[in-house]
């Protein structure tokens, strides 16, 4: 290159030169990197496949030595079935939970409106009704609902606009851990009033709020005592307020008075599909 | 001799942008790849949305969904989510995007307050676009999900 320069010549093949020179640099550097990802590549998937053939290897190792000939024969079955199973169930794709088949009608709730927190979204969460008949976010208490709105509803906003034949309400577990149950009884009356005005044809449903688990009891604010007492007092406001009230605590509890494990999500306070479904099931009971 | 130079580099310039053109990508079934992360990853108690219910999550034009798989906790208790959406051109896709910014923005008004812990799976979400595929995961390893939307998108 130094004796290629010495030369005197023009300056159009010096500048063709440098580019020549610098385009085969990155052209050499690209397909280097190129050549490098797809060896690393290469090397990761051989990695898995050798740990995976060790660790098998091993096992079965282990299962012979410690098995007599007649053991040994059982345990080699055994292991080509282990083996069997986990290729499997390498091969079966994931599926979502599904909840057993409806015991209630549908079209039952066409024209319901529920109104509650996160626990209610669930309702619409799980795809038991559409997200339309649902008013609710995690949150929601009877005091700040007034306050909130969903796609441009506040909560009697949407009962004024959509004149549902009833309202379902189910509200109060967020407010547990900072609110006097008592204050939030006095607001889910005011609630109600406000929706009598919206809707005034409207049938108004309170329903209890659930139980929590044991576990989450012993670690969140939440607790059977405090929610045992503010579902009596939703009981009293029921009847001052001509509403029908739903004890849908009493159906999701185990004996011990906590939310049953087929019910209850991992958290503790919330709830599983299986449990909407009884829910509504139990409010097509009641109102039927 | 300056002929022959002049050829090289145009040559080589070509082979330089031919490969520095658009990635291509797989064009996987959407359902594929949402079973690909969630048979390694969990979402808890997992529900399905269909073209019909996603329009109360995701400001999509439906009219512009080829395929579609979304997957959401269905109890409200976690911010678990994972979306992917083909779209028939690409102005979809890209709107598609949006939707999925505006979907991040509302999980995190929501659960900011309300389940704090539940922030990190919020925090660094997988949102890509594979032409005109958009995904938007956001679970307990975003990490380990990025690498398996990405295997899942190789042509």
């Amino acid at each position: 290159m130094a004796k290629y320069y010495r030369k005197k010549s023009g300056g159009l093949d010096k500048f063709l030169s440098v580019v020549l020179y610098i385009t085969a640099a990155i052209c050499v550097t690209l397909g280097a990197i190129v050549l490098i990802r797809y060896i690393a590549a290469g090397e990761e998937e051989l990695v898995i496949t050798e740990t995976v053939t060790t660790s098998a290897l091993t096992q079965m190792t282990e299962t012979t030595t410690a098995a007599t000939t007649t053991e040994a024969t059982t345990a080699a079955e055994t292991t080509a079935e282990t083996t069997e199973s986990m290729v499997s169930e390498t091969e079966t794709a994931w599926s979502p939970p599904t909840v057993d088949e409806l015991d209630y009608e549908k079209a039952f709730f066409d024209n319901f409106l529920f109104i509650g927190d996160s626990i209610s979204t669930g309702l619409s969460g799980y795809n038991f009704l559409p997200v339309n008949n649902v008013f609710a976010k995690q949150g929601f208490t009877p005091n700040n609902i007034p306050d909130k709105e969903i796609d441009g509803f506040t909560v009697t906003g949407k009962a004024a606009d959509m004149k549902p034949d009833t309202i379902v309400i189910m509200l109060g577990t967020n407010g547990l851990s900072y609110i006097d149950t008592g204050v939030m009884a006095t607001a889910y009356g005011k609630l109600i009033d406000s929706l009598k005005t919206a809707s005034p044809d409207s049938r108004i449903v309170i329903l209890s709020i659930p139980p929590v688990t044991a576990k989450h009891e012993a670690e969140k604010p939440e607790n059977l005592t405090v929610i045992n007492d503010y579902n009596d007092k939703l009981k009293t406001l029921a009847d001052e307020k001509d509403a029908v009230f739903i004890d849908i605590n009493a159906i999701l509890a185990a004996e011990d008075g906590y939310t049953a494990d087929i019910y209850a999500e991992a958290d503790g306070l919330h709830l599983k599909g299986e449990a909407y479904k009884r829910i509504l099931s139990e409010i097509e009971e009641n109102l039927s | 001799m300056k002929r022959l130079k002049i050829m090289a580099v145009v040559v080589l310039l070509l082979t330089v942008l031919c490969g520095c053109t658009g990635a291509t990508y797989g064009t996987p079934a959407c359902a594929d790849v949402t079973s690909a992360v969630l048979s390694q990853i969990e979402l808890p108690s997992a529900s399905e949305k269909n073209k019909e219910s996603i329009g109360a999550y995701y400001g999509v034009d439906t009219t512009k969904i080829a395929d579609l798989s979304v997957f959401m906790c269905g109890s409200g208790a976690y911010p678990d989510e994972i979306a992917v959406f083909r779209f028939t051109d690409n102005p979809g896709s890209k709107l598609g995007m949006e939707a999925v910014d505006a979907r991040l923005l509302e999980l995190k008004e929501t659960f900011a307050d309300y389940t704090p812990e539940e922030m990190y799976k919020l925090e660094n979400p997988v949102i890509k676009q594979y032409g005109d595929y958009v995904v938007f995961c956001a679970l307990s390893d975003n990490e380990k999900a990025a690498e398996i939307i990405e295997n899942a998108f190789k042509s």
